[in-house]
């Protein structure tokens, strides 16, 4: 079984993009892809052992929550608090970056990714 | 998926997050105080500049970008927008939508106004931002540094070198020998890390000849905290043929202080890096990490929000599920299988209905849109209308939440904002005088509201101004020839006569709502969603237009008649009543044309075997069956057999061949397995 893969993002095209790029990874087993829209919806679904991950990487800026605050928040839960987020935005303010850091964010990738880092990420932080 | 659909779903998108701008920035105009409404107009702004950037739209980036620092600047100040501001926004967002224009249409330069809109958003912030906020004390990464107790790292453990010549000797090939020193913070772990994954990572593109790992500080057991990276410093020698760009890619997400690779030179140059002893390093032998591979299974490709459905391929259901309701009909009514009586043959058959029909529901209700957007968007509309004309409008929506067939409200759009420009141009009192006069208040009301009736849906815009002018209206008409002197008119045909081709109600010709079309664009576009229009006024208590709609394209509700052995369906909205007429109402001018008294009104009596030229039978009228039928030109009476009754119908049209055929709109395949024909009223009489 491949490892689980999250990403949470409330722009359609961004969801697309990963996808496509992943389209390779998925297809061989590598990984397991889930995309969400609403983070809110996604953190619901975790803390209610309805879904899980491997990995999650999400935005920031949402419209339901933060993905800072979705990322703390998961980070107060013993189930998930070692598990690894990335955080992919356009926003990469140092500011940004040391709240990330003190919740326990794992790493930044920054909009507009290439298809190969995205692979080199997921392939990197989940060692696979 | 290839890059043009992502651009499709980008500009799909774009398209959702631009008209739902317009529509926050004017509810925001509306409470000034409300930060979240910013918030979403902000993140509106950045989803765009993130794609924009994405699909190199930089003309689109570029603007996008400063419109966003703007809006980031009144969403972190305690500064209100102005009026101005607003306005300035909205311009933006039309500026945004007609650069997006241009980038997909890949047009060079830029649209009308982009220069001086952008100009005028950089002078807002370079006004505002005169009294520079207090600086905030940025966190550097020292400072970091500091916070997460990394300053004991600066200088690197000293840890001691075994021989290093022991390791070139086993370099295999083309190998270097490099030294990786981690020294990860201790909060490694909560960041998603450990050790073992960067020894895993990096056993993917070399070989880990062995590791030192240096313990921090001892730590009894009692006070052992299993989420603290108790290591201050790993080194790892590691062979490989890999450049130290390719190994530097594994720590991408490190901190830069964290981690450090040194290409070990040839002992014959060898300095070493470290050389103080200290600590006793503990050698831990390099272990072959195993590939966690499973090729069989493929991964669930889940996609947990909304399911993108091409509309053909839905279109193509719905002409399934007919199918399948007819059938389904016909099942029920055969004769043959009626005429079986065994509970379990018709039980089996009432469940297949009851399932038919529940499919019926459901694959109509995935069609099914709250009419919600289409009315927001109406705001905007008001509130460029209410401007342009100078009359303070405001606009009431009820409703919102009804849900109407996908491809009406893309119909229904257009004729909306005609219906409403017309209502602010020519209904609402140019003088507030004139409204207070009529014990109104200053603001003139414009609503709008959705509501289901009788099977059908109805979309009402009601003004509250002084009403349509009959009068007036009639006068018009007889001047352009929409009317003869001789016709006679009840109220509802003269506020008709404002949506005939031909006719402003305005003396002059505004540049709101006039622009050379009139009202009759409306009632085209409606009835090619098999709707109709009402006009109904009251003077000096305004005006209402009622769009009532049918609840799906796919399906109408039809009366059944039938006329010369054959059967017919006439769609139910445009019916009046049906009556069987007394002999003495019934009056014949000149040997030809027949009439009917019904009521106060005299009915011309159209003979629907004659029309469509079935035989020439004269029945009496007396002793048939007729249909009031309302249609454009006016009231007329169908002659018909009998009624055979009401029944949903599907659609079918009849092809290209027949698509013209004169006083028939389509067809449809009855419960019995018979076609019969949906008349056009309008084409009869």
């Amino acid at each position: 079984m491949g490892k689980k893969v999250i990403l949470v993002d409330d722009s359609k095209t961004i969801l697309a993009t990963a996808q496509m790029a992943l389209e390779e990874m998925i297809g061989r087993g590598t990984i397991q892809f889930t995309t969400y829209l609403n983070p809110a919806e996604l953190l619901d679904a975790l803390l209610n052992g309805r879904e899980d991950y491997d990995l999650l990487i999400s935005d920031i800026n949402m419209a339901q929550m933060s993905g800072l605050d979705l990322a703390a928040e998961l980070k107060s839960h013993d189930k998930f608090k070692n598990r690894p987020i990335l955080i992919l935005t356009t926003e990469s303010s140092p500011d940004m970056k040391a709240r990330g850091k003190a919740i326990g964010v794992t790493g930044w990738m920054v909009k507009p990714f290439s298809d190969d880092k995205l692979i080199k990420a997921i392939t990197m932080v989940l060692g696979l | 998926m290839s890059k043009e659909k992502l651009k499709q779903i980008f500009i799909e998108e774009a398209n959702d997050i631009i008209e739902k701008m317009d529509i926050d920035i004017l509810n925001y105009e509306e409470s000034p105080s409300n930060k979240a409404l910013l918030n979403e107009i902000f993140r509106g702004v950045h989803t765009l500049k993130g794609s924009a950037n994405a699909f190199n739209f930089s003309r689109l980036g570029e603007f996008v970008h400063h419109f966003e620092d703007v809006l980031d600047f009144f969403r972190s100040s305690d500064i209100t927008p102005s009026a101005s501001h607003v306005d300035l926004f909205l311009e933006s967002v039309n500026l945004i939508k007609e650069t997006l224009e241009f980038e997909i249409s890949e047009r060079s330069g830029h649209p009308e106004g982009y220069e001086a809109c952008l100009n005028q958003i950089q002078k807002i912030i370079s006004t505002l931002k005169t009294t520079p906020e207090p600086a905030q004390a940025t966190i550097t990464c020292n400072d970091l540094a500091q916070e997460f107790g990394n300053e004991i790292f600066d200088e690197p453990m000293p840890v001691q070198r075994p021989d290093e010549a022991s390791f070139f000797e086993r370099l295999e090939g083309e190998e270097t020998l490099y030294t990786i020193i981690l020294t990860l913070d201790s909060d490694i772990y909560l960041r998603g890390f450990d050790h073992f994954l960067f020894f895993k990572n990096l056993s993917h593109v070399g070989r880990i000849l062995a590791s030192f790992w240096s313990p921090i500080d001892t730590c009894t057991l009692e006070t052992f905290d299993s989420e603290y990276n108790y290591f201050r410093q790993v080194e790892i020698m590691y062979a490989t043929q890999s450049s130290q760009a390719q190994i530097e890619e594994i720590f991408d997400f490190l901190e830069p202080q964290e981690y450090r690779i040194v290409a070990t030179p040839r002992p014959t140059v060898a300095q070493p890096i470290l050389n103080v002893v200290s600590e006793e390093p503990v050698e831990v032998a390099s272990v072959p990490l195993a590939k966690e591979e499973n090729k069989e299974i493929k991964a669930a490709l889940v996609q947990k929000t909304f399911l993108k459905i091409d509309a053909q391929k839905l279109d193509e259901l719905f002409d399934s599920i007919g199918e399948l309701v007819i059938a389904q009909n016909y099942l029920g009514e055969n004769g043959k299988i009626k005429a079986v009586r065994d509970a379990e043959v018709t039980k089996t058959i009432e469940n297949l209905s009851k399932i038919t029909k529940l499919i019926q529901n459901r694959v109509m209700s995935l069609r099914m849109i709250p009419i919600r957007d289409t009315f927001e968007k109406m705001k905007r509309v008001v509130r460029d209308s209410s401007k342009k004309v100078g009359k303070p409008i405001h606009l009431v929506l009820q409703g919102e939440d009804t849900e109407i067939d996908k491809t009406m409200v893309e119909a229904l759009s257009d004729p909306l904002i005609h219906i409403i420009r017309n209502s602010i141009d020519h209904g609402i009192e140019t003088n507030v005088e004139e409204r207070r006069k009529a014990g109104k208040s200053d603001e003139g009301i414009v609503t709008l509201s959705a509501y289901h009736r009788g099977g059908n849906i109805i979309i009402e815009v009601k003004d509250d101004g002084r009403g349509i002018n009959k009068e007036k209206v009639y006068q018009k008409a007889l001047e352009r020839g929409l009317v003869k002197p001789e016709d006679e008119l009840n109220e509802a045909q003269i506020y008709n006569l404002i949506m005939q081709p031909g006719f402003s109600t305005a003396d002059v010709i505004s540049d709101l709502s006039g622009r050379g079309v009139g009202l009759d664009v409306v009632r085209t576009a409606i009835e090619s969603v098999r709707g109709k229009v009402e006009i109904s006024s009251v003077p000096n208590q305004g005006s209402t237009f009622l769009i009532i709609l049918p609840l799906t394209l796919a399906i109408i509700d039809g009366m059944i008649v039938r006329s010369s052995e054959k059967i017919f369906i006439i769609p139910t909205l445009c019916i009046i009543e049906s009556f069987r007429p007394a002999e003495d109402e019934v009056h014949v001018a000149g040997s030809k044309e027949e009439f009917v008294q019904l009521r106060s009104e005299l009915l011309p009596i159209v003979r629907l075997n004659r029309v469509l030229e079935l035989d020439t039978q004269k029945p009496n009228a007396w002793e048939s069956t007729l249909v009031c039928i309302e249609n454009q030109k006016g009231k007329f009476a169908l002659l018909v057999d009998e009624l055979v009754g009401r029944q949903q119908v599907v659609i079918k049209t009849l092809g290209e061949f027949f698509a013209k055929t004169e006083g028939v709109s389509g067809g449809a395949v009855m419960g019995n397995g018979e076609v019969a024909l949906i008349l056009n009223v309008e084409e009869l009489y």
